[in-house]
């Protein structure tokens, strides 16, 4: 059960992926990039990350995503134009490249996973149980990772105040 | 299993069925309502006190000729109603509407998925509904839609940060995500709505925000922008936006049920909890009103708007413009409204009173 859903929402995703790197016109490209947002967030329900999946969901596809479409529709992008794919040799770059990677993270899925971040199985079950869907995300975030988190904050409001001092000359 | 599913396929089905008539009878008691402040009479001939009214539009929609643009983007055309659709009625998918209800093949929770995150499954979900607003106005490759489209995601976006905010205060005071037991703290004390009205001030006005109603309706100012992002919409697509029908309330009113329904978990649901199994129909019918009905007063000061002008529009720029103005232009029209409908208290009232004598 839990493997058909799984590959169902696996093809989604890696479909509507390559449908969104395909598509010249832009509109199309974003909108199928929420689709792999939304398979995605299925994903994250399947691995038991429910608090996971609704915050992709509400950041990505409500948030972000519409911007993306606010601001392609304000510069009116919408209309398809010429395509920067440079005919075969384009392709041909694009397809050694591709293959390029994948021979690169081929190690990559053979190694096995660290003991340090292997799960005995029945753990988060528990670890939901006892701290609650936020808390299990929210503990160690505030707890082993604060400096991380804290540092990470401190970027993101770097980049609002350089935005807003980009966007407004005279404040 | 088979029981889950079942339980589950009824559950569906009445919630979707008692929002359904909700909103056909909430929009007439808007429509009434709105007339009577303004001193008309309203919709009150299909059925005692119009009561058939909401079905006769419902019908008339259905039977309209679907219409589309010749340079429209099809497939996003036709999906954009129901982008806007879907989402509004996800969210009701997780709201607790009576206690659980104990049956001969065990207890029956009264909500159809009791999420541990639906307070933030509420939030995600409403967040899409601005999918199909956006899409709307841009693929009916429409000017004045495209510009209805743009501001209302600007406007949504802006308010989702306050909605969102607001809701905060809660999710504090719960210390919970999971709306089932967020009602079983105001349960246990009192009602969050009066420890955190001033957040309840802001939620409600980002709501009538998010939903695009009166004092924020510029994504479809009339005056401006004919209708806005559902300019080049017909039939049951427009419904689906706004209407005027059975399904009237489909786009925004009940979108704004949504809210409704939200803001009762803060303020009623501790009410809604505690009723027992028997009550089961209460909660609709106490908590779909008032707070709707809150917003009538909103919707009727402005003058200028008629109530349930969309479907009506065509008729009414017919009469006010006279000859076959089914598109006015927008100067016209901005005319129209100053000079015409500003003023249209005495009018109307003669206007109401010429239909029911005909």
């Amino acid at each position: 059960m839990t493997l058909t859903v799984f590959w169902i929402f696996g093809v989604i995703a890696m479909g509507s992926g390559l449908l969104c790197i395909t598509r010249k016109n832009p509109i199309a490209s974003a909108l199928w990039l929420v689709v792999t947002l939304f398979a995605l967030a299925a994903l994250f329900v399947l691995l038991d990350a429910q608090f996971i999946a609704v915050l992709q969901v509400l950041v990505y596809a409500g948030a972000i995503m519409v911007l993306f479409l606010f601001v392609i529709m304000l510069l009116n992008l919408g209309r398809p134009g010429p395509t920067d794919i440079k005919g075969p040799l384009g392709l041909l770059g694009a397809t050694v490249l591709a293959g390029a990677l994948l021979l690169l993270l081929r190690p990559l899925g053979e190694a096995p996973l660290p003991a340090g971040i292997q799960l005995p199985p029945g753990t988060v079950a528990t670890l939901q149980q006892q701290r609650g869907m936020v808390g299990s995300v929210a503990t160690p975030l505030f707890d082993t990772y604060l400096v991380p988190f804290e540092i990470a904050s401190v970027l993101l409001l770097a980049a609002i105040v350089g935005a807003v001092v980009l966007a407004k000359r005279k404040l | 299993m088979t029981f889950f599913l079942v339980s589950s396929a009824i559950k569906v089905f009445v919630v979707f069925n008692l929002i359904m008539v909700g909103v056909a009878l909430l929009t007439l008691l808007e429509r009434r309502v709105c007339a009577w402040m303004q001193d008309r009479l309203g919709p009150n001939r299909v059925g005692p006190q119009g009561i058939l009214q909401p079905a006769a539009d419902g019908l008339k929609n259905f039977l309209k000729e679907e219409t589309s643009p010749a340079m429209a983007d099809k497939t996003l055309f036709t999906l954009a109603p129901l982008v806007s659709f879907v989402p509004a009625l996800l969210t009701f998918g997780v709201i607790p509407f009576a206690a659980p209800l104990p049956t001969r093949w065990g207890l029956v929770p009264m909500v159809v998925a009791d999420l541990p995150v639906g307070f933030l499954y509420i939030l995600a979900i409403s967040s899409l509904g601005v999918y199909g607003i956006v899409l709307a106005g841009w693929s009916s490759n429409n000017k004045y839609a495209l510009l209805g489209g743009l501001r209302a995601s600007a406007q949504m976006i802006s308010y989702e940060i306050a909605l969102g905010m607001s809701t905060v205060a809660v999710i504090l005071l719960a210390g919970n995500v999971t709306l089932s037991q967020v009602i079983a703290q105001q349960q246990q004390a009192l009602w969050f709505v009066i420890p955190l009205t001033l957040a309840f001030v802001i939620f409600f006005i980002s709501a009538l925000a998010e939903t695009n109603r009166l004092p924020f309706d510029l994504p479809e100012a009339e005056g401006e922008l004919i209708a806005g992002y559902h300019t080049e919409y017909s039939s049951m697509k427009f419904s689906m936006f706004d209407g005027d029908a059975v399904l009237w309330g489909v786009g925004h009113p009940l979108y704004q049920l949504g809210f409704d329904r939200r803001s009762e978990c803060r303020e009623d649901a501790g009410h809604a909890g505690r009723l027992r199994p028997q009550d089961v129909r209460l909660p609709f019918h106490l908590h779909l009103g008032p707070v709707d009905a809150a917003a009538v007063p909103l919707r009727s000061t402005d003058g200028a708007r008629l109530e349930g002008a969309a479907p009506a529009g065509p008729a009414v720029y017919h009469a006010a413009g006279g000859g076959d103005l089914v598109r006015p232009d927008p100067a016209r029209l901005g005319l129209w409204s100053r000079h015409g409908l500003g003023s249209r208290g005495p009018q109307c009232r003669a206007a109401d009173r010429a239909r029911v004598v005909a």
